[in-house]
């Protein structure tokens, strides 16, 4: 009896744990660098950093810019989707983008240079603009929360 | 005699004109451009856009738009250090010039003295492409001109060939 209630307690430890890593995806060692350094350079500006928001990140994915040039209204979602887990297509040039949520594309967020280069890329495409550490922060701790 | 010497004649025509794909649609023919292995160039330039072969423009298109690529049509797509060396170096050692491709010959000769940006500037590929409408460019498959593939399936083989082409409804 106490053989049987003690297999199907260690079920129930295994399907939840189990249920707790399908929906938490652990951040590789290059992505906690890249946060350490993004959280060292928000707490320069702003003394009063405390940690990076999946909440504002969720807010500034979101958040539509208005091209100066263009007058299109443009957002991270506007290739990537207003759900990173699918896969997306380029706004202008029509190529098939991955999905960006690391849960679904594994690759995503593993090299630290390749993290930077799109920021770099896009946040000037869509806000005309580099993003600043906090916002960066926010953006992959979003991500992540997905 | 004479029946012999047309038929023959005929024969060695089509030996001459008949179909130049591969029935995989892979690389080997005179239409055909090289396919782009260049694992730097697929991964910085082909992650927005179709890899466009580099034998689809001269030389001295390649270097102009190396040489501001902060400002790419409107995106920035720059590049450093052994990223942009890399990129260079496939693009000028397989650039128009160097191409074998009956396509990619017509359009170098095409740009004349002009050094075209856009592959779809050039008056040949114009050619090619003139009874596409407006319309039919602006479906969601295929949305523009920099999206070869979508009409072209084996575009990233080098297969530009018409008897190929699937135009998405």
């Amino acid at each position: 009896m106490s053989k049987s209630f003690a297999l199907m307690a260690s079920f129930i430890v295994c399907f939840v744990s189990l249920q707790t890593a399908l929906a938490f995806t652990p951040k590789n060692p290059e992505i906690q660098g890249v946060l350490a350094e993004l959280a060292k350079e928000s707490k320069a500006k702003d003394p009063a950093f405390t940690e990076f928001s999946a909440e504002r990140g969720k807010t500034f994915y979101f958040f539509e810019h208005t091209d100066s040039a263009e007058g299109d209204k443009r957002s991270c979602a506007t290739c990537h989707k207003s759900d990173p887990m699918l896969p997306s297509k380029h706004a202008v040039t029509g190529k098939k983008i991955d999905p960006l949520s690391p849960k679904v594309q594994r690759d995503r967020f593993t090299k630290a240079a390749k993290v930077e280069k799109w920021f770099r890329r896009n946040c000037k495409w869509t806000l005309e603009r580099e993003c600043t550490s906090l916002e960066k922060g926010d953006f992959i701790e979003f991500i992540y929360s997905l | 005699m004479l029946n012999r010497a047309l038929s023959l004649m005929v024969l060695a025509a089509f030996g001459l004109t008949g179909t130049s794909a591969l029935a995989d649609g892979s690389v080997g023919q005179k239409g055909f451009l090289k396919p782009v292995t260049d694992a730097q160039y697929l991964e910085e330039c082909g992650s927005c856009h179709f890899a466009y072969q580099a034998e689809l423009l001269p030389k001295r298109s390649w270097e102009k738009m190396l040489s501001n690529l902060h400002d790419h049509f409107g995106d920035d797509a720059s590049l450093e250090g052994p990223g942009l060396e890399a990129v260079k170096a496939y693009l000028l050692n397989n650039a128009g010039e160097t191409s074998n491709s009956k396509r990619a010959i017509k359009l170098l000769q095409s740009t004349g003295d002009k050094t075209y940006l856009r592959i779809s500037d050039i008056p040949y590929f114009k050619r090619e492409h003139h009874e596409i409408s407006p319309a039919t460019l602006a479906r969601p498959a295929i949305k523009s001109w920099a999206n070869c593939a979508a009409c072209h399936p084996d575009a990233a083989k080098g297969n530009f060939e018409e008897e190929y082409v699937k135009i998405p409804k």
